[in-house]
């Protein structure tokens, strides 16, 4: 291996090590998912001491209302069984109503006599689709749906094919209804959803980026205030080193956030009933793709640009307001934020997405929000690669020069000449 | 076989300040090197230029009879006179760490790293944090994560400061076991004695020249005998030869003359029928040397 890729590789594993194993780390890592389940066995409990209050006010009469009685009085769901190899009689839950064909449930749907009619596709065992029209959507009708075919095909059989089915979640196609009975495939969860993940990792990036980017700046410049620099200087190139630093960071900080974005995922929906299922939401994996590139290479830029104020200071002290320098612009896209809800192509939008430390954020939210030619996601994504490798050539170059300003407050005049004069 | 280190006419400026002028020098394999100067002379600069941290403006500098190439360093072992640790690091982990920066695989870095650290005496304090350890611990740590790796040139920027008299032995020994084994080694200190005592050549350079430079013992002779030392209970009336003299207890001291013969001392003594108990005639120190040749440069 070249001893530059050695050395890049050996940082890192240091560096990473010292990152995960901390208690720092994994307190914070799990926190989010131990809150989540926190309130999630909290929650039945809660509501059960509410329920409790209910009935010792009196409420005899309503509390003796059973289950069944309460899903009949419930607008019924629709239900059209086309999948002849499962065997399921719906006609035993109150709660739907049968129908043996879609026009007829369809005609319901349109007359306001049900809200939602789903259609159980004759390829379901193979496929799990199932058509979804509504007038209005409930994700508890879709929780009751998977329920019951997940019983009954379990009931059914040990087959590992069968059982599998049963665990999936079924694959909806979705289609509003209108009063006058037109039918519309429907994309606003998919826009929801681009927008909470487009938001979500802005959001995400600055959050990582203040947490491991000044972690990051801490390190770089802890080693000038041990004066561990110039031993590493002779042990690996400066590079080497700054990029190990820049990936073993960044590897942590995605590790826990993709924890906690799990846990969210995972945990939530099991008590908030206002979410959708996972199996539910209809994730682009293109948009997803795409937005993990813009955050890794925003990562990069901004994590670089830690760097190398870092190794420009002479101690941490010094160095830990400046990183105001870096996440202000980060998050600049956030003010401009009603202009990326309603002109996605405004010019300002298009400058944001194309200046290198602006531009993750504003892609992300501009990928939340609509659609970006692929020429121009190209150009941003390509200008911010570009960037961050020079920044991080910088930083090492910095790194290096810094040796020549022990002792002296940072100003950019002395940067510029430790610069000069380091070689 | 090829030098370990050939420095040839490096020079640096920064600004308008020619920090080293064509400063040149060689170091052979199991030589060691004494890098001697006042404050701001230029030897860190010359030190970083030869470890390629920062680059000449003119000259160049040979490892190992090539470039300073990033193989090339990883032979070398050095303790800068700027040094620490990461303080909140468990210390075996930090040495474990430079030794795999320096090529060694993980095994080998923790074999090396628990033998260096038995041999200066920190093997029970291994798993302690860099930042529990006294001053002089972590200098003894410091000095052996630069020797972990077996280097082939090692260089040591005031090694023994702060150090106490022990601990400064066990280093000396450490650096003559070095290079039994083959080392080539700079050292660089502000004492002159012990500079006399571990190495062979010196360079010594100030206002970033080489004053001096060549084997200690031939820069002493080529000075010439000054210095004469007597030992008996009085002196006589006249001396031949003797420019100044000195009496330091019980102990006379005389600078001759240039061109004096020091037997000519001996014979008055003798002549004037005073027991000589002990008779001495010195090289000047280098010390003296390095006063001498910096207050000479600095007049100039």
């Amino acid at each position: 291996m070249p001893a530059a890729l050695d050395g890049t590789r050996i940082v890192f594993a240091h560096e990473f090590r010292k990152q995960i194993g901390g208690k720092g780390f994994l307190i914070a890592t799990l926190a989010i998912p131990v809150i989540l389940v926190l309130i999630w066995i909290a929650i039945p409990v809660i509501r059960g001491v509410l329920e409790d209050d209910v009935a010792d006010a009196g409420s005899a009469a309503s509390a003796a209302t059973t289950d069944a009685d309460q899903a009949a009085r419930r607008v019924p769901i629709g239900i059209v069984m086309q999948a002849r190899d499962i065997a399921v009689d719906f006609s035993r839950f109150p709660e739907f109503r049968v129908y043996s064909e879609t026009t007829a449930g369809l005609d319901d749907l349109t007359s306001g006599e049900i809200n939602e009619l789903f259609v159980i596709q004759p390829d379901y065992l193979a496929t799990g689709s199932v058509e979804y029209y509504f007038t209005e959507e409930a994700s508890e009708s879709r929780q009751r749906l998977r329920l019951i075919l997940r019983g009954a095909l379990l009931g059914e059989t040990q087959s590992p094919e069968l059982r599998q089915r049963a665990l999936a979640f079924p694959q909806l196609q979705r289609f509003t209804v209108a009063e006058d009975g037109e039918i519309a495939a429907d994309s606003g969860a998919a826009v929801a959803v681009s927008f909470i993940v487009g938001q979500g990792f802005a959001i995400a990036l600055i959050f990582t980026l203040i947490a491991y980017g000044t972690i990051l700046l801490q390190t770089v410049s802890e080693e000038k205030e041990n004066r561990m620099v110039e031993v590493l200087l002779t042990s690996a190139a400066p590079l080497a080193i700054m990029t190990g630093k820049v990936l073993a960071l960044g590897l942590a900080g995605l590790i826990q956030m993709s924890v906690w974005i799990a846990a969210v995922i995972l945990i939530v929906p099991r008590f908030a009933g206002v979410l959708p299922d996972i199996g539910d939401i209809p994730i682009d994996a293109g948009l997803l793709l795409l937005v993990l590139a813009f955050f890794l290479a925003g990562y990069a830029i901004a994590a670089a640009l830690m760097a190398g104020i870092g190794a420009a200071t002479t101690s941490v002290t010094e160095a830990g307001p400046l990183t105001a320098l870096v996440i202000i612009p980060l998050a600049a896209p956030f003010y401009a934020m009603p202009l990326f809800l309603t002109s996605t192509d405004h010019w300002l939008t298009r400058l944001l997405s194309l200046l290198p430390i602006t531009a993750a954020t504003s892609m992300m939210l501009r990928l939340a929000t609509g659609r970006v030619a692929p020429g121009e996601i190209a150009l941003s994504l390509g200008l911010m690669i570009v960037t961050a490798a020079l920044l991080l050539w910088l930083a090492s170059r910095i790194f290096r020069a810094g040796l020549l300003l022990y002792g002296q407050r940072m100003s950019l005049r002395a940067a510029w000449t430790a610069l000069r004069y380091g070689g | 076989m090829a030098s370990a280190l050939t420095v040839d006419g490096v020079s640096k400026t920064f600004g308008r300040t020619t920090v080293v002028d064509g400063v040149s020098f060689t170091l052979e394999p199991q030589e060691i090197l004494g890098l001697v100067g006042p404050n701001g002379a230029g030897k860190t600069t010359t030190i970083r230029m030869a470890l390629d941290i920062i680059h000449p403006d003119a000259g160049s500098v040979a490892l190992f009879g090539s470039g300073p190439t990033r193989r090339a360093l990883q032979r070398v072992g050095y303790l800068p006179e700027e040094r620490g640790l990461y303080q909140k690091a468990v210390l075996t982990d930090v040495l474990r760490y430079l030794g795999r920066l320096k090529g060694l695989s993980a095994k080998d870095a923790q074999a090396r790293t628990d033998a260096m650290l038995q041999r200066v005496g920190l093997y029970e304090h291994r798993a302690k944090k860099v930042q529990a350890l006294s001053r002089g611990m972590n200098q003894l740590a410091q000095f052996a994560s630069a020797l972990l790796h077996l280097p082939d040139l090692v260089i040591l920027d005031e090694p023994f400061s702060g150090l106490d008299p022990i601990n400064v032995q066990v280093m000396k020994d450490i650096i003559h076991e070095q290079q039994q084994r083959g080392a080539a080694i700079i050292f660089s200190s502000h004492n002159m004695e012990d500079v006399e005592e571990m190495c062979e050549r010196v360079v010594l350079v100030s206002g970033g020249n080489v004053l001096l430079y060549g084997a200690l013992d031939e820069l002493k002779r080529a000075r010439g005998i000054q210095n004469i030392r007597v030992t008996a209970p009085q002196q006589p009336a006249a001396m031949p030869g003797v420019s100044d003299a000195t009496i330091e207890n019980g102990r006379f001291e005389y600078l001759l003359t240039e061109g004096s013969d020091p037997n000519a001392v001996l014979r008055a003594f003798l002549d004037s029928g005073i027991p000589v108990e002990r008779f001495e005639v010195a090289l000047p120190s280098l010390r003296d040397m390095f006063i001498e040749e910096v207050s000479r440069a600095r007049s100039a």
